[in-house]
C-alpha cells in the first residue's frame, strides 16, 4: 500500500465529520452491529456470521444462472448419471479456490477488483479486463433474460412483460438505497435455486447410480464434440470473469476487514456447496430424458420443463420453469450489479449501494442501461437460444485465464496485501486452474479448428 | 435479526469501527502505484491477450458454421 496513507485522527483532520459520507455511516452502521454481536451472549458465532454472510453465497448461487442451469439440464439429458456428476462438484471447488482470492483481496485493501486493476496496471491493461468484463456481462445478461423468459413463458406470461418485470425487481431492489437491503433480498430470491433439488427428488433418482457416480466418476461418456462443448460449459458455469469482480466489491461495499476473512471463507465455502449441490440437483432432474432417449438438442427451460413433465408431473415440471426464471432473475441482480460496481470504479464516480440515487447516479445508469440493452435483445425473434447459452459460458471460460492471471499477481503482491498475500498452496492451485482453464480452451479451439480430431 | 438496530451512530462511532483507508475519502484520496512490469510479466500478458483474441475468433468461427 503506498506509504501516504489518508490518517482520519492525524493533524488537519481534527473535525472529521464533515469528510464522512453517507456511505461511510451505512457502512459503519453494519460494522457496529457486527461488533455488537461479537460481544454478545449465546449463539455469538451464529449472529455474527448471519451478519457477515453474503457475498459467497451470492456469487456461487448467482453463477448458477440460467445458461448454468439449462448446461446441466442439457449435461443431465445427453449423458444421464455419471461423470459430470463428480466433474461438476470439482468445478465448484475449483471456483472457491479462485474466490477466496479475491474476498482477501477485498477485505484487506477495501478497493473493488476494477480499481485495483487500474491503480497496480494502469489504464491501458484495466481498459482490456474491463472490455472482458463488459462482452461477458452483457451476452451472460441476454442469456439470463432468455432464461426469465422461458421460464416464466411456461406459466403462459408474455415475453414483454417477463422480461419488463425481472428488469423492474431488479431496479427495485438496487434502489433500496442500502447494501444490506439489497443484499437480503437477493439472498431470498437466490434461495429460491434450492427448488432443483426438489424437482431432482420429484423425478426418483436412482441414489445407488448417485453414489456410483461419485465414487467412480462413472459412467464415462465418449469424448466427442457434443461431450466436450457441455464440458467446457459447465465449467463455465462455475469460474467466470463477473464473479471476480462482483464479490471483491460486494465485500468492500458491505464493509468486511481482514478480521472478517475467516467467516468470509465459510460463507463463500456455504456458497460453493449450495450451488454445487443445486446444480447437481439439475444434472439428476433431467437424467429421465436420457435414460428415455429424448433428444434435448435444443432444448430451453421450458422446454425441458414440458419433456420431462411426465416423469416428474405438473408440478415438478412448473418448479422445474420457476427455477429456470429465478436463476436468470438472481444473474440479472448480481451481474448488472458488478458491471456497476466495475464502471464506478473506473470512472472514480460513486460505486455502492449504499449511496442514494442523487449521489451516484452514473452507477444505477450503468446497472439499468445493461439491463435494458440486453431486456431488448431478447425480445427480437429467431436466434438459436440454446445454443447461444452453451457459447456464453465458453466465451467465460476463454476470458478467465487473463482474468486469473491479476488475480494472482494482485494478491502476491505485498504492496497490496502485506500479510495476507497468497501461501504456496494457493499459488500452486491457482496457477494450476489458470493452466487448466488455458487448456480446456487450446483444446476446444483445436476442435473446431480440426473438427475430425474427435468425433461430432 | 439485521444491522439496524445501531440507527444513532456518532462520527466517532465511524471512525472507531471503520478501518481508516475503509473511508470513501480515504480511498478517492490515496491510489496505489503502478507495479513494475518484467520482460516475462509483460510477455505473458500480451501472450493471454493473443490467446483471449484468438480464441474469440475460434468461437465466431464455430457460431458461424453452426449457423449456416
Amino acid at each position: 500500500m503506498d506509504d501516504a496513507r489518508w490518517d482520519p485522527k492525524g493533524p488537519g483532520a481534527a473535525d472529521a465529520s464533515p469528510l464522512i459520507t453517507h456511505e461511510d455511516l451505512d457502512r459503519a452502521r453494519d460494522r457496529l452491529a457486527v461488533d455488537r454481536a461479537r460481544q454478545s451472549g449465546g449463539f455469538r458465532a451464529l449472529r455474527v456470521f448471519w451478519l457477515l454472510l453474503g457475498p459467497g453465497i451470492l456469487v456461487f448461487l448467482g453463477e448458477n444462472d440460467a445458461p448454468s442451469m439449462l448446461s446441466y439440464a442439457a449435461t443431465g439429458a445427453h449423458f444421464g448419471i455419471g461423470f459430470f456428476l463428480p466433474f461438476v462438484l470439482v468445478t465448484f471447488l475449483v471456483g472457491f479456490v479462485v474466490q477466496e482470492m479475491v474476498l482477501r483481496l477485498g477485505a484487506v485493501t477495501h478497493r473493488g477488483h476494477a480499481e485495483l486493476i487500474f491503480d497496480r496496471f494502469g489504464p491501458f491493461w484495466g481498459w482490456f479486463a474491463m472490455g472482458d468484463l463488459a462482452l461477458g456481462n452483457f451476452l451472460t445478461l441476454v442469456t439470463e433474460f432468455i432464461g426469465v423468459r422461458a421460464g416464466l413463458g411456461y406459466f403462459g406470461v408474455p415475453p414483454l412483460v417477463a422480461v419488463g418485470g425481472a428488469l423492474a425487481l431488479m431496479l427495485l431492489i438496487a434502489m433500496s438505497g442500502r447494501y444490506w437491503t439489497w443484499e437480503r433480498a437477493t439472498l431470498t430470491l437466490a434461495a429460491f435455486n434450492g427448488l432443483f433439488i426438489v424437482v431432482a427428488l420429484l423425478a426418483h433418482p436412482n441414489f445407488a447410480a448417485i453414489g456410483h457416480a461419485f465414487l467412480t466418476w462413472g459412467p464415462m461418456p465418449a469424448l466427442n464434440g457434443n461431450m466436450l462443448l457441455l464440458l467446457v460449459s459447465d465449467v463455465g458455469a462455475t469460474v467466470t470473469p463477473w464473479m471476480l469482480f462482483f464479490q471483491q466489491s460486494s465485500v468492500v461495499d458491505k464493509g468486511l476487514q481482514p478480521r472478517d476473512i475467516n467467516s468470509s471463507r465459510v460463507d463463500a465455502l456455504l456458497g460453493t456447496f449450495l450451488a454445487a449441490l443445486f446444480g447437481i440437483g439439475a444434472i439428476v432432474a433431467c437424467a429421465p430424458l436420457f435414460i428415455h432417449g429424448v433428444s434435448a438438442g435444443n432444448f430451453q427451460g421450458a422446454q425441458f420443463a414440458q419433456a420431462l413433465r411426465p416423469w416428474i408431473g405438473p408440478v415438478g415440471a412448473a418448479l422445474f420453469a420457476l427455477g429456470i426464471a429465478e436463476a436468470g432473475l438472481v444473474a440479472i441482480i448480481t451481474i448488472s450489479t458488478s458491471s456497476a460496481y466495475a464502471f464506478g470504479e473506473v470512472l472514480h464516480s460513486g460505486h455502492s449501494l449504499n449511496r442514494p440515487l442523487r449521489e451516484a447516479w452514473p452507477f444505477y445508469a450503468v446497472l439499468l442501461l445493461s439491463g435494458i440493452l440486453a431486456a431488448a435483445l431478447v425480445l427480437l425473434p429467431g436466434a438459436p437460444l440454446e445454443y447461444i447459452i452453451l457459447i456464453v459460458n465458453v466465451i467465460a471460460v476463454l476470458a478467465m485465464p487473463p482474468a486469473l492471471l491479476f488475480v494472482l499477481l494482485l494478491v502476491n503482491d505485498p504492496a497490496v496485501m502485506g500479510e495476507h498475500r497468497n501461501g504456496p498452496w494457493a499459488n500452486i492451485l491457482g496457477g494450476g486452474i489458470a493452466a487448466l482453464l488455458i487448456g480446456i480452451g487450446l483444446f476446444y479451439g483445436l476442435t473446431v479448428a480440426f473438427p475430425h480430431l474427435i468425433g461430432s | 435479526m439485521s444491522p439496524r438496530a445501531p440507527q444513532e451512530i456518532r462520527s466517532d462511532d465511524v471512525l472507531k469501527v471503520l478501518e481508516d483507508d475503509q473511508l470513501v475519502v480515504a480511498k478517492e484520496s490515496v491510489h496505489l502505484g503502478l507495479r513494475r512490469f518484467s520482460p516475462a510479466l509483460r510477455f505473458t500478458l500480451w501472450a493471454l491477450r493473443i490467446y483471449v483474441v484468438l480464441m474469440l475468433v475460434v468461437i465466431a468461427v464455430e457460431v458461424v458454421r453452426t449457423v449456416r
